[in-house]
């Protein structure tokens, strides 16, 4: 009981004895009542402890059984202007005694001014909040304008480069499907034959003029084949060069055998994503994989962030610490060439 | 404290607090980790500590950061302290202060720390206390007790010579 009074007992101890006290309730009235006596210390406290203290000038001379502590309170300042002339007084009387108080005066240290800290410079900070703004409200003005140069650089990437693509013709169904009808010969070739009805446009009319370019070598050459022959005849074009397709009439179509033109009459159009599908697709994916929590102002930050490394080939790193309010207690930024944190208001 | 308050204080201060360091380790690598740690403290706290509190804070904080790595690493400096004095037994004393420099590394870092403080800084009695964490008491004790110990290692050395 004792030693459970006095905190001793371990967790199965205690539970024995209160197995055993429940066994015997007598007991246990017993052990209820010691319970109830502990002494706790009083606090109290003299009230004129200064008063009994004492100083240099208490002692009413100086000895040689006090001449040393008199010393050093001498070189730390401690002596009055009484006490200092007893201690003189004793020196006079007893001049051996000046060696002790030189050695004691040799024990003050001095300063080595010629010691000083390396690279003091990298101590200092830098403020890089211009004066007169808040930090948050500096902080937050750049956070917006990362965000928005990301997103608008994200925005111009989404356009297919279908569409950017200059030259290319859209050629209507109806030539593909003659295209298809074409044959072709091999590369050793020189030429490529072609069936006249085979070419077509789009309102299913026969192409008529068709423009034979021939090469430099066959210049005197005639051409053969001829307009207005209906007949279902091979046109054998001497040779074909390649046509700036702005100098070609609209209802003419061009297909080139040895450069065959990319057909996207008809491509199926891409289902265009929504802006908010495609940032989370492509700018926050890595972001939410990492954390369960929804999205936040600070899960926005890190993406533009993000995308602005990735667009300037450069690591730069942001990060902060939360206090047990879960709020921002310090904000930093890290890269290569500088360094910056700052403790934030709590 | 302001920015400016701040770079102020590693101007006035950052050169004092090294010399206290190195002047009670020995080790000048570990007295820039020292400084730079106080300076990172201060820096982390800069909207608490007051302009006129911060010489006091910084010495205190090093004062602790230096007795933390010291008991840590307590049979490291000593190993180098004894290599010091064995180096420097075989020397001629030059002047009176290498034999005082020498004595104080022989003092216990409480006793050597104190005195540095009053001697380096000026510090006053309650000064020290507050920076060390000892009452003003045991401060006096410790002067009393250090400043004996370098009069008789003075005058031992002295009558040797």
């Amino acid at each position: 009981m004792i030693d459970y009074l006095d905190g001793k007992l371990d967790p199965v101890q205690t539970a024995e004895l209160m197995y055993f006290l429940s066994q015997n309730p007598d007991l246990e009235n017993e052990f209820n009542a010691y319970e109830n006596v502990n002494l706790t210390a009083e606090i109290l406290k003299f009230r004129d402890k200064d008063e009994l203290k004492k100083s240099f000038g208490d002692f009413p001379t100086v000895t040689d059984n006090n001449f040393e502590e008199f010393c050093i309170a001498e070189i730390e300042g401690d002596l009055d202007e009484k006490s200092q002339t007893r201690l003189y007084q004793y020196l006079d009387k007893n001049p051996h005694k000046n060696r002790e108080l030189e050695l004691y005066q040799k024990t003050k240290l001095r300063p080595d001014e010629s010691i000083v800290f390396p690279g003091l410079s990298q101590l200092k900070k830098h403020r890089l909040v211009p004066s007169g703004i808040s930090r948050k409200l500096y902080y937050t003005g750049v956070a917006a304008a990362v965000l928005l140069i990301v997103f608008l650089t994200f925005i111009f990437r989404r356009i297919p480069e279908s569409d950017l693509i200059t030259g290319t013709i859209p050629v209507s169904e109806n030539a593909i499907k003659a295209d298809e009808s074409m044959t072709t010969q091999t590369e050793k070739e020189s030429t490529s034959s072609f069936k006249k009805d085979s070419f077509r446009d789009s309102d299913n009319k026969s192409i008529q003029d068709i423009k034979m370019i021939p090469s430099v070598n066959d210049v005197n050459k005639s051409v053969p084949g001829d307009d207005t022959d209906e007949s279902n005849q091979i046109i054998k074009p001497i040779g074909i060069r390649k046509i700036d397709d702005i100098n070609l009439p609209s209802d003419i179509i061009l297909l080139k055998k040895d450069h065959p033109v990319q057909y996207h009459a008809e491509t199926p159009v891409q289902e265009d994503k929504s802006l908010a599908e495609f940032i989370r697709e492509k700018l926050l994916a890595a972001e939410i994989a990492k954390s369960a929590e929804n999205l936040n102002v600070w899960t926005f930050a890190q993406a533009s962030l993000k995308g602005i490394n990735y667009l300037t080939e450069s690591d730069v790193q942001m990060s902060r610490k939360l206090n047990l309010n879960g709020k921002m207690s310090e904000f930093s930024i890290d890269s290569e060439s500088f360094s910056f944190s700052t403790p934030l208001k709590k | 404290m302001t920015l400016a308050e701040y770079n102020k204080s590693v101007d006035e201060y950052a050169d004092r607090l090294y010399l206290f360091i190195v002047k009670n380790i020995q080790d000048t690598e570990e007295a820039r980790d020292i400084v730079q740690e106080t300076y990172t403290r201060l820096w982390s706290r800069i909207e608490e500590v007051s302009a006129l509190k911060v010489k006091s804070y910084l010495f205190s904080t090093a004062y602790h950061v230096m007795i933390d790595i010291i008991r840590k690493e307590k049979r490291k400096i000593e190993y180098r302290q004894t290599m010091q004095q064995d180096s420097i037994h075989h020397d001629n004393y030059s002047d009176v202060l290498e034999i005082l420099h020498e004595a104080i590394n022989k003092l216990p870092e409480i006793q050597r720390s104190v005195i540095l403080l009053r001697d380096y800084e000026g510090y006053s009695y309650d000064e020290i206390a507050e920076i060390t964490g000892l009452s003003e008491s045991q401060v006096k004790v410790y002067i009393f007790r250090g400043r004996m110990y370098l009069k008789k290692y003075l005058g031992k050395i002295e009558t040797i010579i």
